[in-house]
């Protein structure tokens, strides 16, 4: 079904516990652990490419200006970030989250730094100074 | 680990010991699509992007 297609006061059904109900300035998600979230139509293309609320993101839960929050992640900017990612890194992305190998491990790059996710456990890590090797010979 | 049972290649290498990363615990990975790789080390991780090789070390440790 065509989400962007207008339907009536009451949703359309999605998954076994959430609607969607679009208006013209949003589309509002509703669910029983989280309410009504209305999402605005500039974050719908992105989020439909993810797979919508069927996707990894999930159902929106909250959200201000600048991150949406979804069940499985946030969309910050114009990217979308697991959770997991988000939560070490905490500030916008700098590009989409990518696969790291060939199994389920992740990778998202950030303006200050890297957040890895391997074997379910996010890491973040950050840009090192040169190591000085002749340190020790000054003095 | 010791080093010399993973391939390294040489910028990898070179940002590795400019950083003191140790020895790879890792073959190369792929980073998303394209030739973008990822490796780790005993202390840290090497990535190339787009030809960019970048050493970078865990907050955590």
């Amino acid at each position: 079904m065509d989400q962007h297609q207008f339907v009536d006061a009451q949703g359309v059904q999605i998954g076994d516990h959430g609607t969607q109900t679009n208006n013209f300035t949003n589309a509002v998600y509703a669910t029983t652990g989280h309410g009504a979230v209305a999402l605005h139509w500039a974050m719908l293309p992105l989020y439909e490419r993810l797979g919508g609320a069927t996707g990894w993101l999930g159902f929106p839960t909250h959200g201000d200006a600048d991150v949406q929050w979804f069940e499985g992640g946030v969309i910050a900017g114009d990217q979308a970030v697991p959770l997991a990612i988000y939560t070490e890194a905490r500030e916008l992305p700098l590009g989409p989250v990518r696969r790291l190998g060939d199994g389920a491990d992740q990778a998202q790059f950030f303006d200050k730094g890297l957040v890895t996710v391997r074997d379910g456990v996010a890491e973040a890590w950050v840009q090192p100074p040169p190591v000085d090797f002749f340190k020790d010979w000054i003095s | 680990m010791a080093g010399g049972d993973f391939a390294v290649s040489k910028g990898v290498s070179t940002a590795a010991l400019e950083r003191d990363l140790g020895n790879p615990v890792s073959d190369a990975e792929s980073l998303g699509k394209g030739n973008d790789t990822a490796q780790f080390f005993e202390r840290g991780l090497v990535t190339v992007r787009g030809g960019r090789v970048q050493a970078w070390t865990s907050t955590s440790s």
